[in-house]
């Protein structure tokens, strides 16, 4: 039985629709991360989960049960704000301990203290615990305002988008540190985010949100490999995946071999792809910027091109190459090739993606 | 065009919460040579935009000198500087059209409208504005303001260009595209830039020099290439780089002639080339820091360099790569590796250093000792 | 050139200079009343009425004797009333129409800033409306309901006539510092189990309080300064200070000297208000709840 469940949910502002029928499962212990650009209808759909916006249509269970009037501190849900929401009047202690105090729990002055004390110590923070929120850096508020959320053992941890606020390093170390906690934890978790290593990194599942529609439900690997649509496919992967239209020879007839024709060059195709281009004469072609070789001898087959533009950033090298009418994004490792000169392009061609021209779904799917 | 040369600069705020003076910048000594892409990097209040200002004269310095071609500025208002300044939020005038806001800076200066109409053609093909010259402010996207309040400040016939965090409000995708055509208009004018920034990769990106700044205080000046492989000091180390540098503190020790590093705390050591310690002959037998980019290390015992014993404690497949965070008693590392590897948290790895790329570091203070 | 210099001359440059020597000038030309109100506090009835008006004098604290407790004995032949009576009712009406406004007014500040219903702004703006008229004109319909009700000449009366005045400032002034409290540090409390009162008291309340606390010393300055209610509502046993200053004038003579120390020492209360206030205008108490 599914901890949450989401039936066709509807969300309005007047006559804005943030969330048009959203329908997704989470699992017990599960942690599940919706991830899509802003204005996808995430924070909405996290806000309604926990009972603090109502729904224009559809229904939420939890546990089984439709949740539609149960008030938030009925729902057994504790929710990370992305702002941190923290009291600034009460201290990191007083914090920590203001859900326990609540009428819902009304835990023993001793208990309080000896949850606040544990929660204090998993998250590295008994020296803080006599200041104030105004008194604390981005990352010690995120803490604090983490383990409000834990302190009271929640059946559903709700988190939007926690780490956004924190700088670059800071964001990758909590990062490695959630995904430390998930080992450990007890709670089902619905993660909100855009960050799309976020969502590679610790989720279980990923759901895609698009304009307040699921895209794709899957495993990061999935998503990450097989995007539903080519809105999946930008969405993850930086710099975004190069997206060509192609033109299709040779397909309906078997003799020759099988040939895409792009603004950048031409390409042949191995012949499993055959059946799924029956019948088409143009497609997109997705090619991740890291599934492409940059070689140095001018002859041999892939596409020419020119250095356009090239960043080196320490651990890897991004590079913008011109190749026929538009520029491909490409990333890799090490490279020396200096801006404006000639260099050959190559693919692992069982890495290359199809889309369908007009809906943009992806042809492999 | 003209370099910027900063000498013993020093610049204090008062606070008047508690009524003493907070130092922004500190006895700094910074060049930037004519036509070069310095960056200023540092965390936030570590002094980069209190030393734009001063250069650009609308903060007043307590002491040095500031000088814009030879010729000393601190008198000077930030009129008589001869500079360009794009800021953060890109201060376009909103009642304008983009053209008119482009030659806004030269109609303040009554500058021949022939020669407004010359800049204006240079600026519009460079920074690809032509499609939205009659278009106001909010009408534009991130991306198009960004442009033009650049091509504002380009379009002045100024000694040097000064730019705070232009790209900070732009999404990843957009800061990246910003920074390919920013390097490649320096490429083309080879204007003196000073460019503001807290992000290293901006920095990486587009610096001829990056100058990085702490508490005031001037930590390392050099090309991206040398901050990145040889960081002055634990703090740059730590600073530049995205998963920054393992640094592990720990002892040398020599046995029969051979060397070794053992990590605080730690029962096990890392055998090191006999060349080491030459290198280190000066260096204090105890209290050093090793550091070692996480991509010089790699999984397996296979090929040279020393291999050592970790356990998994988390491992993240980020799609173009994986981060991979190693434990061997009490000392954690970060590598940069594989996407998609079967590893599982608590498994046991070996992995392997890359000992060429070691930077050694002494532990108090932080300063680096090899190579120098 | 020394910084010290430097900063000299900045500061006295031409335009600076300039604005410095216009700004004095008004703040001498608002502040002039005040100032001559005070200096004929201490003077003598000689010097007040000496047809060329004295700046050196010789000061007398003869008024302040005159009007303060220990003259009880003395002079109530003019038949004015007693001014430390006076000063006691205006303490008195000020800080009941004061406890009563915030008492209903931070709870229905609260409401029209969190809570969504019909006609929200409509009430809001009823409450503001309170303001819109001169009190002149409402005061010949509000004197006979008054009497009518017997509210005439009580405190009672005068309290609720003053809301008027205290209630549109507590309501408006309130509601926006609760509107300033990020909606999710609420909604972070309804999650931890905690009903609207419950977060009205422990987290909405304590985050304000200081801007409550400005709020009440204006409002509280706005009431104390009110002179037409107490005048037609009230009669010698309830009149607040400011009316008090009236009866220094009567057919045979104005006490001025009198007059003025009373009205130097009505105003001692909300100037020392304003110097308070001018210090504890904190709105920063929220800004800690986001990020930083």
């Amino acid at each position: 039985m599914p901890t949450l469940e989401l039936r066709e949910v509807f969300k309005k502002y007047g006559t804005v629709e943030a969330v048009r029928g959203i329908s997704l499962e989470c699992r017990d212990r599960e942690f599940l991360v919706i991830l899509g650009p802003s204005g996808a209808g995430k924070t909405s759909t996290l806000k309604m989960i926990a009972g603090l916006e109502p729904l224009s249509g559809g229904e939420i269970r939890i546990d089984g049960r439709c949740a539609d009037a149960l008030p938030p501190k009925d729902r057994d849900v504790a929710m990370v704000f992305e702002t941190y929401a923290l009291y600034p009047h009460l201290t990191v202690c007083q914090n920590l301990a203001f859900p326990l105090r609540s009428p819902a729990f009304r835990l023993p002055e001793e208990q309080i203290e000896a949850r606040v004390r544990e929660t204090a110590r998993i998250l590295q923070m008994e020296s803080l615990l006599h200041r104030r929120p105004a008194e604390l850096s981005g990352g010690q508020k995120q803490r604090v305002s983490l383990g409000r959320a834990l302190i009271r053992c929640p059946g559903l941890l709700l988190m939007d988008e926690p780490l956004s606020h924190l700088d670059a390093h800071l964001r990758h170390r909590m990062r490695r540190e959630l995904k430390r906690m998930q080992a450990a934890r007890q709670s089902t978790v619905v993660y909100v985010t855009h960050d799309y290593l976020e969502a590679l990194a610790l989720a279980d599942r990923l759901v895609i949100l698009d304009r307040g529609r699921v895209r794709q439900t899957g495993t990061p690997s999935e998503v990450y490999h097989s995007p539903a649509d080519t809105s999946v496919a930008l969405l993850l992967g930086h710099p975004r995946i190069n997206l060509l239209s192609a033109r299709i020879r040779n397909c309906d007839t078997d003799s020759d071999r099988l040939v895409l024709e792009s603004e950048a060059g031409i390409l042949p195709l191995p012949e499993e792809f055959r059946p799924l281009l029956q019948g088409r004469t143009e497609v997109v072609l997705g090619i991740r910027p890291h599934h492409i070789r940059l070689e140095e001898e001018a002859s041999g087959h892939g596409w020419q091109g020119r250095v356009y533009a090239h960043e080196n950033l320490g651990y890897r090298n991004l590079l913008e190459i011109e190749a026929g009418s538009c520029r491909l994004d490409v990333r890799c490792r090490e490279s020396n090739f200096a801006v404006g000169s000639d260099t050959r392009l190559t693919f692992a061609e069982s890495r290359l993606l199809l889309f369908d021209k007009n809906t943009g779904k992806n042809l492999k799917a | 065009m003209a370099g910027i040369t900063l000498e013993n600069l020093e610049k204090y705020y008062r606070d008047p919460s508690r009524k003493e003076r907070v130092p922004a910048v500190r006895s700094l000594n910074l060049d930037c040579r004519d036509g070069e892409f310095l960056v200023l990097l540092g965390p936030s209040g570590c002094g980069k935009t209190s030393t734009l200002r001063l250069i650009a004269g609308l903060e007043q310095a307590d002491a040095g000198t500031i000088r814009i071609g030879g010729r000393v500025v601190n008198d000077l208002s930030p009129r008589q500087r001869n500079i360009g300044m794009a800021f953060e939020n890109y201060a376009l005038y909103p009642p304008l059209t983009v053209r008119d806001n482009l030659v806004f800076p030269l109609r303040a200066r009554s500058v021949p409208d022939a020669e407004i109409e010359r800049r204006l053609q240079f600026v519009v093909s460079t920074l690809g504005l032509a499609g939205i010259l009659a278009k106001r402010p909010r009408e534009l996207s991130g991306g198009e303001q960004q442009r033009v309040s650049l091509g504002r400040c380009l379009i002045r016939d100024a000694d040097a260009f000064l730019l705070d965090e232009p790209l900070s409000h732009l999404d990843s995708e957009l800061r990246m595209r910003m920074r390919i055509e920013l390097k490649r208009i320096h490429h083309r004018t080879r204007q003196t830039t000073v460019y503001v920034t807290h992000d290293q990769l901006e920095a990486m990106a587009l610096a001829d020099r990056i100058a990085i700044l702490r508490d005031g205080w001037l930590q390392q000046v050099g090309t991206p290439a040398e901050i990145f492989e040889r960081p002055a000091n634990l703090f740059v180390a730590g600073f530049v780089g995205e998963p920054p540098m393992n640094r592990i503190e720990g002892t040398l020790e020599s046995e029969s002639s051979c060397l070794f590093f053992r990590p605080r705390g730690s029962s096990f050591r890392i055998p090191l080339p006999d060349r080491t310690g030459r290198d280190l002959a000066s260096a204090p037998e105890t209290g050093l820091v090793m550091g070692i980019r996480p991509n010089r290390l790699s999984l397996g015992t296979d090929g040279g360099g020393p291999g050592l014993a970790t356990r998994v404690r988390v491992y993240e497949s980020l799609g173009e790569e994986g981060i991979l965070e190693a434990e061997a008693e009490g000392c954690t590392l970060l590598l940069l590796v594989d996407p998609d590897l079967p590893l599982r948290s608590g498994e046991s790895i070996a992995v392997r250093l890359h000992t060429d790329s070691i930077v050694w570091f002494e532990s108090a203070g932080g300063r680096k000792i090899f190579p120098n | 050139m020394n910084p010290k210099r430097k900063r000299f001359h900045r500061l006295f440059s031409g335009r600076k200079a300039g604005v410095l020597l216009g700004l004095c000038g008004y703040a001498l030309f608002a502040l002039f009343p005040i100032l001559w109100v005070g200096m004929m506090s201490f003077k003598s009835h000689r010097d007040i009425v000496s047809p060329t008006p004295e700046i050196l004098f010789r000061p007398t604290l003869e008024n302040y004797r005159a009007i303060l407790p220990r003259s009880q004995e003395g002079p109530h032949e003019t038949g004015r009333m007693d001014f430390l009576q006076c000063f006691r009712n205006s303490l008195r009406i000020t800080l009941g129409a004061l406890a009563l406004s915030l008492a209903v007014g931070v709870p229905a500040a609260y409401v029209l800033a969190r809570l969504s219903f019909r006609g929200k702004e409509d009430i809001a703006f009823l409450f503001l409306s309170f303001r819109f008229a001169p009190e002149i004109a409402v005061i010949i319909p509000v004197y006979l309901l008054f009497k009518e009700l017997g509210l005439y000449n009580t405190y009672l009366g005068l309290i609720l006539v003053y809301q008027l005045i205290t209630l549109p400032l507590v309501v408006w002034i309130a509601r926006g510092y609760f509107e300033e409290i990020s909606k999710e540090v609420e909604q972070a409390a309804q999650l931890d189990g905690y009903s609207w009162w419950g977060i009205f008291t422990r987290v909405a309340l304590p985050l304000v309080k200081p801007g409550i606390a400005s709020t009440a010393v204006l409002t509280f300055i706005f009431a104390w300064n009110n002179f037409v209610f107490g005048l037609i509502l009230g009669a010698r046993e309830t009149f607040p200070g400011t009316v008090a200053t009236l009866g220094f004038i009567s057919y045979e003579s104005v006490l001025w000297g009198q007059m003025a120390a009373a009205t130097v020492i009505t105003i001692l209360p909300p100037l020392a208000l304003s110097i308070f206030i001018q210090k504890h205008l904190v709105r920063g108490l929220t800004l800690g709840a986001v990020r930083g």
